[in-house]
């Protein structure tokens, strides 16, 4: 039986004045315990969230909400992990984009009903668009007093899809004195991403996180420290503004196994009222072309021109992906929801930093000059430790 | 494995109160399972716990040894009915247990239960409102075992359950009291000689067997804050692994609408959601948290990481869904739990606030560290009736505690480790 501890860690720029953190702000964590191991996937990230519009508490009839499919995790605009100090110092990954990352990853791998779990509602998920609303509302007591007061904040408590969460089966312990100590840094999004719905027309819709801390799980240091697989992403953003858009880009990846895509207008994108983080449909979708060198150095090209192909590949390029439950069903893609685009690499983990990766996509939708789309690539990297 | 027969084996006792089995086989495998019927006319089995509600404390004994067991089996058993994904719930376990816990969404966008609970006036093990019983889930030395060796291992190998006769621990409704038929032992006789012997050749065994351990809290009045520190005794000396923390309102019967017929949310297996409640343990001498525990989305995901899967309904966990409030109502229509038919939020808000966590270690002396305070508010029914969040709670401690057992000159040594 191991002795394990909870260990909880406030954030090191840690705000005095009691408003919380807010839009724009950085939030740096510092993870040490010597001769301790940090236990596999057990970092959470938790808080309470406050929401305010024009500078008062939302009421019942304010709609603003946030993306219910990604809950808290849409209030974190990158991360970054590190270790900061020790013998194998280095930046591990850069997660930026990371809620769009987080609505993905979600969408391959679950439905509304899949909501009915304790670590999901903890990250404030819920199943429909208007539990997005409902979630950030003060909560109140059990009572059926016309006057009870609903005052606390809603908590959230959150399992970042950072490095040190995405340890592959098998993967040993992170052992602090033999790799050094932890820094996890985090930049918050904007209200205007993070809050959408019609009350947030006028711009004054806002959000501040507040007693955020980072909780991780240790046991001992036994000494030793075997091999760590962790499963990240690098990330590429680029525009459609005609009906076709070709990406040629060099990866800073060497361990790729796949290829996520995922779409939003441009005018959605900045727009104080929809959803920033939505999986929008690429309208009349002709052709998705692939191009890059396998590890033997053979050029593959995948083009792919059916969409319900593309879909499909673009469920089983996640990790998690799950053919057979996911919410990349026609009516979820029409509420712009579910639609997902990329391909795997049949099982093959290539080297792109050295490369040039290729992205060809044609549209039949010839007004899209007037409505351009931007396209989010996330390429799924493995690291090894 | 070869050469098995499937046995149904009646109890060789069976009163309202307990009913034992014994097996008189040379060997078993060890995936025993018990149909259990405890169904009444009119009435459904409790929604939380489904048919195990009518389980009160149930045994395994050889030669008079108490091999494993289980105390208040019926909390216990809840608990495993929740500790899975929402999909294993619907597609299966209910049907299993008939409990209604697994939640689907329908055409008003509100989740629910919409499974059948067992209601049936018949009283045969054999009738469609049965439920099947793993034993490896309440006794979990079985899942050290494949075969149960009852020749030379284990001799005299009996199963003694005692029930509830208290119709609020089994049913979601009081109308008509119930009825527990006489359970079947469903089990896979070991006929071949080699199997026999090669399970003959057990020294010894470790497990984590489940243990309990309540407390009373009493009380809280209104505007003041309650902080208590109760030593807990019932792990001392033990090697615990991982916890559970259920709470129950006191006296049961709180546990009911107005009238005391009909179960409000879960009935007495509601664990509610008190008032800016703090939950810490010292265990020795050191809190396991570094701050207590306050947050209702820190102690949802420390009850996932402690015991995977857990089927919460949306809002079951918290105390309110946003702004809305019991007995009005409610602005949040969508994506809840299903909205009474008055249009007001669910009773079954804020019902399910479980704790676990890893205790991992040797307990010495074991603190339960709580503190809540007393809303002034009226009750959930808009009387002071039902005030969830004033009342005392019985706090039950389930752990998983190390044993082991060794066999000496053919008898068998069951021990802590």
């Amino acid at each position: 039986m191991t002795d394990i501890i909870y260990h909880s860690v406030k954030a090191s720029n840690d705000l005095s004045s009691g408003v919380g953190f807010s839009e724009f702000n950085t939030i740096d964590f510092n993870l040490v315990a010597a001769g301790r191991k940090l236990m596999v996937n057990s970092i959470r990230l938790c808080g309470q969230v406050s929401v305010q519009s024009a500078g008062a508490d939302l009421t019942a009839a304010s709609d603003v909400k946030i993306d219910h499919k990604i809950g808290a995790h849409g209030f974190f605009e990158s991360f970054q992990c590190e270790i900061s100090q020790g013998p194998k110092a280095q930046v591990l990954e850069n997660l930026a984009s990371y809620p769009r990352f987080v609505s993905m990853a979600d969408c391959v791998s679950r439905n509304e009903i899949d909501v009915c779990d304790a670590s999901l509602l903890s990250e404030l998920r819920g199943a429909t668009d208007a539990s997005g609303m409902t979630v950030i509302q003060n909560v109140g007591t059990l009572s059926a007093s016309a006057s009870a007061v609903h005052d606390a904040l809603p908590s959230f408590a959150i399992k970042p899809m950072l490095c040190f969460n995405r340890m592959v089966s098998g993967s040993d312990n992170y052992s602090f004195n033999a790799n050094g100590s932890i820094r996890i840094s985090c930049n918050l999004a904007r209200s205007a991403h993070a809050l959408y719905g019609q009350g947030c027309s006028d711009g004054t819709a806002t959000y501040s996180l507040q007693n955020v801390r980072l909780t991780y799980v240790s046991i001992p240091d036994d000494g030793k420290q075997g091999k760590m697989m962790m499963d990240s992403y690098a990330f590429i953003k680029s525009n459609m503004i005609s009906t076709q858009a070709n990406v040629q880009a060099r990866v800073p990846a060497r361990a790729v196994s796949a290829c996520s895509i995922s779409v939003v207008s441009q005018s959605n994108e900045t727009s104080l009222t929809n959803n920033s983080y939505a999986l929008e449909q690429l309208p009349q979708l002709d052709e998705l072309n692939f191009s890059f060198q396998d590890t033997l150095t053979n050029y593959i090209t995948y083009t792919i021109d059916d969409l319900q192909d593309a879909i499909t590949r673009g469920v089983k390029s996640f990790p998690g992906g799950d053919a057979l439950n996911n919410s990349c069903n026609p009516n979820q893609q029409s509420a712009q929801r579910g639609y997902i685009l990329g391909t795997d690499f049949d099982g093959q983990v290539i080297d792109l930093s050295g490369q040039k990766f290729g992205l060809n996509l044609k549209s039949l939708f010839n007004n899209m000059n007037n409505d351009p789309r931007l396209l989010f690539l996330y390429f799924h990297n493995q690291m090894i430790l | 494995m070869s050469l098995l027969k499937t046995v149904y084996l009646d109890p060789e006792l069976h009163s309202v109160s307990k009913s034992e089995f014994r097996l008189h086989g040379r060997a078993y495998l060890s995936d025993l399972k018990i149909l259990l019927n405890a169904s009444s006319a009119g009435n459904l089995y409790s929604e939380a716990a489904g048919v195990y509600g009518c389980i009160r404390h149930i045994r395994l004994l050889s030669n008079g040894v108490e091999l494993d067991s289980c105390r208040f089996a019926n909390y216990w058993m809840t608990f495993k009915n929740l500790n899975n994904s929402n999909k294993d719930n619907i597609n299966l376990r209910r049907k299993l247990t008939h409990s209604g816990l697994g939640y689907e969404f329908d055409e008003k966008m509100t989740f629910g239960a919409r499974a059948l609970q067992g209601q049936a006036a018949t009283t045969t093990a054999e009738s469609e409102t049965a439920g099947v019983l793993y034993l490896s889930e309440i006794l979990p030395v079985l899942n050290e075992l494949v075969i149960i060796n009852t020749e030379s291992v284990f001799p005299n190998l009996r199963i003694v359950i005692e029930y509830n006769n208290d119709d609020k621990l089994q049913k979601d409704n009081l109308t008509n009291a119930s009825t527990i038929s006489e359970p079947i032992l469903m089990c896979s006789e070991v006929l071949s000689d080699s199997d026999v012997a090669a399970s003959a050749k057990l020294d010894g065994l470790q497990w984590d067997t489940i243990e309990v351990d309540q407390v009373i809290i009493p009380a809280v009045i209104a505007t003041a804050t309650q902080h208590v520190i109760q030593k807990i005794n019932g792990f001392d000396n033990k090697l615990v692994s991982r916890m559970l923390l259920v709470k129950q309102t006191l006296p049961l019967t709180k546990n009911y609408l107005t009238g005391g017929i009909e179960s409000l949310g879960y009935g007495v297996y509601n664990s509610f959601v008190q008032y800016k409640e703090k939950i810490n343990f010292n265990i020795n001498s050191k809190p396991v948290f570094q701050t207590p525990l306050e947050e209702q989305g820190q102690k949802a995901q420390i009850l996932h990481d402690t015991w995977g899967k857990c089927n919460i309904l949306p809002y079951g966990n918290v105390s309110s869904q946003g702004l809305d409030k019991q007995g009005v109502v409610a602005t949040n229509k969508v994506g809840v739990p299903d909205l009474q038919p008055s249009g007001q939020p669910s009773y079954k808000i804020g019902t399910q606030d479980f704790v676990g966590f890893a205790c991992s270690k040797r307990v010495n002396n074991f603190e339960l560290d709580y503190s809540r305070v007393g809303p002034t508010d009226a009750g959930m029914d808009g009387s002071n009736t039902l005030k969830a969040q004033n009342d005392s709670l019985m706090i039950r401690l389930y752990a998983e505690v190390r044993k082991q057992i060794e066999i000496k000159n053919g008898k068998i040594l069951v021990s802590y480790a």
